[in-house]
């Protein structure tokens, strides 16, 4: 999985934003520089070293909810409100999946990243003995979560909201734009709640399969 | 002589946060990319919570977490990713 960076003439470049990135945390730069700045360079490394941001395949949310009973409860809590048996020890505590502040800026794919890499400053350590698919499921089913309520309060509303956009929408898009950027992109909140419940399966499935990758407009 | 004893434990405290590793040790693409999504987006975040001062602990968290990301090892990415290209 952790495959070293390979020599590319490119690194260079890499290495000009990342000192750019280092000196701007240095003399406290404003948020939307260094911020700016970080994903300048996220989108050189992706480039040059075509990391996947997507899973091959639709993510099957009950797998991910079984990872998450067997991985996260502890900490994250079974209700993943970030009240596990372990939080209350533990600065800062653990992510509540139902809190919009956290869950707006998020993607599966920080998710994705966050269980494999871990996350600084937190107790948040990499979980390598998950495969990737297994990896991807959970990330999508913490991302579903607050949007379940929405998406079962009218299954058809659902459904055909995703249908609307599908053609725009593609399951790349879905792992590696945030909540608020899939807003940005494809409407109303019922839409993003469809994207995020939906498991792969039944009509859904036909019309992503003429969908256009959307997220190379953002930065992720 | 209390206060003073309080005082020092803070600062103990805030030490050892502020010297706690980073998790992040593999020099891996994705880390990488995990480092600058992570610096970009909970820099903003961590420095509103300072701007905003609140006692509240989700902030006081990200006010611990901004003063990780001010004391960040000058050469970390160099460290743990660039050099190692």
């Amino acid at each position: 999985m952790a495959s070293q960076l390979p020599e590319t003439k490119l690194h260079p470049e890499i290495l000009a934003l990342t000192n750019k990135l280092d000196e701007l945390v240095l003399k406290k730069a404003t948020p939307d520089e260094v911020g700016n700045a970080a994903q300048k360079a996220k989108a050189q490394v992706m480039q040059v070293t075509h990391l996947q941001s997507a899973p091959t395949s639709w993510p099957n949310i009950s797998r991910g909810k079984q990872i998450y009973a067997q991985n996260c409860v502890t900490c994250h809590g079974e209700k993943a409100d970030g009240q596990g048996v372990a939080a209350t020890a533990l600065n800062p505590p653990p992510i509540s999946f139902f809190d919009a502040s956290r869950m707006n800026g998020l993607s599966p794919f920080k998710v994705f990243n966050a269980i494999q890499i871990g996350v600084p400053g937190t107790a948040m350590a990499p979980i390598k003995k998950i495969s990737d698919e297994d990896t991807w499921a959970v990330a999508f089913y913490a991302m579903s979560l607050r949007h379940e309520a929405l998406a079962q309060q009218d299954k058809d509303a659902a459904q055909k909201a995703y249908v609307s956009v599908a053609d725009k929408i593609h399951l790349e898009d879905v792992a590696s734009l945030s909540d608020d950027q899939l807003l940005q992109s494809g409407g109303s909140e019922l839409v993003v709640a469809s994207f995020r419940t939906y498991s792969g399966e039944n009509d859904y499935k036909r019309a992503l399969e003429n969908s256009k990758v959307l997220s190379a407009r953002f930065d992720h | 002589m209390a206060t003073f004893i309080f005082v020092g434990l803070s600062m103990r405290t805030q030490l050892a946060n502020a010297e706690e590793p980073l998790a992040i040790s593999e020099s891996s693409p994705r880390a990488l990319v995990h480092l600058l999504d992570y610096l970009g987006s909970d820099y903003s975040g961590a420095v509103d919570a300072k701007e905003k001062s609140s006692a509240n602990q989700s902030t006081k968290s990200k006010e611990n977490l901004a003063i990780r990301l001010r004391q960040w090892p000058r050469n970390f990415l160099k460290q743990n990713c660039i050099l190692k290209f």
